[in-house]
This record gives C-alpha cells, sequence and structure tokens, in this order.
C-alpha cells in the first residue's frame, strides 16, 4: 500500500517488530511468494468476504431458519396421514 | 405419503435450522464489537497520518453504539497461550493510532481475532508510545539488527537468502 518509502503501513511496523532485517529485506525487495503467504491471503480473502455477506443479508438466516422449521412441519403433517 | 419423501423432508428441514443457526450465531459474534463501518473485502476503508506518514486499511472497523471505532485485525494462526505477538500488538496499535489522527477520537480498544478466539486490548498511553516508538525505529536507517530465532526464521519468506537466518535449527 505505502508505495512511497517515506510512509509506513501498520504491516510494516509488525514486520519490523517481528524481525528489523525482515522488514529492511521488504523494504529494499519485493517479497518472494511463499505458500504460507498465499495461504493467509485466501483466508483473509474468504473470512472478511464470508463477514461482509453477513453483514449486508441480516434477514437471511432467518429466512433459513423460517424454511427449516416449516419443512419440519410439513415433514410431521404428511407423515402423521 | 412415500416415508422417503418425509426422511428427505426432515433432513432439509434440519439441515437449514442448523444452517440458519449457525449463521446467526456467527452474525451476533461478528456485532458483539459494533455495526461494521469497513472491511477490506470490497468496503475498505484507507486511514491516514500526516503527522506520523502513516497508512493503512485494517481488516475490519466497527462503531459501538456510543460513536467509538474499534478496528478489528484477522489472524489465520491459533490464538498464542502466552498472549499475543508483538508483532500483532504493533500492527493493532497502529490502527488505534490511525483511528484517534483521523477521528480525533481514541479507539477504547482493538480486537485481534485468531482462528480460535478473539483478544481485546485495551488502547492506552502505554501501548501508543509502544507504537510511536516502533514508528521511529522503523524510519530510521537500517543498522543491520536482527531477530532471529529458528521458529521466526522458519515463518519467514527472506530465511533461504538471509544471513542472519536461524532456519532449520533447534
Amino acid at each position: 500500500m505505502a508505495e512511497d518509502p517515506r510512509w509506513t503501513t501498520p504491516a510494516d511496523l509488525a514486520e519490523y517488530a517481528y524481525c528489523p532485517r525482515a522488514h529492511y529485506y521488504r523494504r529494499n525487495g519485493t517479497a518472494p511468494e511463499t505458500p504460507a503467504a498465499a495461504a493467509g491471503t485466501a483466508y483473509h480473502r474468504r473470512r472478511l468476504g464470508s463477514e461482509r455477506w453477513r453483514d449486508e443479508h441480516p434477514g437471511l438466516p432467518w429466512a433459513v431458519v423460517a424454511l427449516g422449521a416449516l419443512l419440519l412441519a410439513l415433514a410431521v403433517l404428511l407423515g402423521v396421514r | 405419503m412415500n416415508p422417503l419423501a418425509v426422511l428427505v423432508l426432515v433432513a432439509t428441514g434440519v439441515g437449514c435450522l442448523l444452517a440458519g443457526i449457525v449463521s446467526l450465531r456467527r452474525r451476533a459474534a461478528d456485532r458483539r464489537w459494533g455495526g461494521l463501518v469497513a472491511i477490506d473485502a470490497g468496503r475498505p476503508i484507507t486511514l491516514r497520518s500526516d503527522r506520523y506518514h502513516l497508512v493503512g486499511r485494517p481488516d475490519a472497523l466497527r462503531r459501538r453504539p456510543d460513536g467509538a471505532l474499534v478496528p478489528v485485525e484477522l489472524k489465520r494462526r491459533s490464538a498464542p497461550s502466552r498472549g499475543p505477538f508483538p508483532s500483532h500488538v504493533v500492527q493493532l496499535g497502529a490502527y488505534c493510532l490511525l483511528i484517534e489522527e483521523e477521528t480525533g477520537r481514541a479507539p477504547p480498544f482493538g480486537v485481534l481475532r485468531y482462528a480460535d478466539r478473539e483478544m481485546v486490548l485495551p488502547w492506552d498511553g502505554r501501548w501508543r508510545a509502544e507504537v510511536l516508538t516502533t514508528l521511529r525505529a522503523a524510519a530510521a536507517p537500517y543498522d543491520g539488527a536482527a531477530d532471529p530465532t529458528p521458529a521466526k526464521c522458519a515463518r519467514c519468506p527472506w530465511s533461504p537468502s538471509c544471513d542472519a537466518s536461524l532456519a532449520g535449527r533447534t
């Protein structure tokens, strides 16, 4: 995010706290893509995406619960006959 | 009525009930820290401080009922048993500082959301001082310092080319 080296990001600070040498490497080169980094990116995308989806569809879980109750009631009705 | 059809209805009904309840519980957990203001998945926000030359996009930003903003930082790993890692703390603190700079109001706390549980860290003067110290140190010319441990180096992408690496040693 901070292409301008005069600017720092919270992730830069985290890396510096992790190891100043790693921070130095990052500032002076491109980070090698590792499986762990790719997995981290995918995890963030998945978790944050579903959090956003839940926020934007607040009524949907209630609708699913209502549908489930309806289906069970129907099953009871049909089963009794 | 065909017993198999009734069974399918029961199974689908139970499945819907469970899925709905799980989703409701997750949503309640999401909203524990307030309403969603921004999230780094389609609805991001960039926070910036000209004074500190600090810029960043929190994983999530939530607003509490009293109007205070709270940053939430997502971590893929399980919560460390001995408390959060310093790197996670300083990152979350940087977001707290950015919120303070952008809004003029300090967040009451920040949240580290690990895979298995959350940690709430109250934003105070001491933590703020730690963030500023790290900010100054990171902005200073590099002095050759390194902080290698076998565990850290094993996770570091620079390890194969780093002369200070302890990866593979016990």
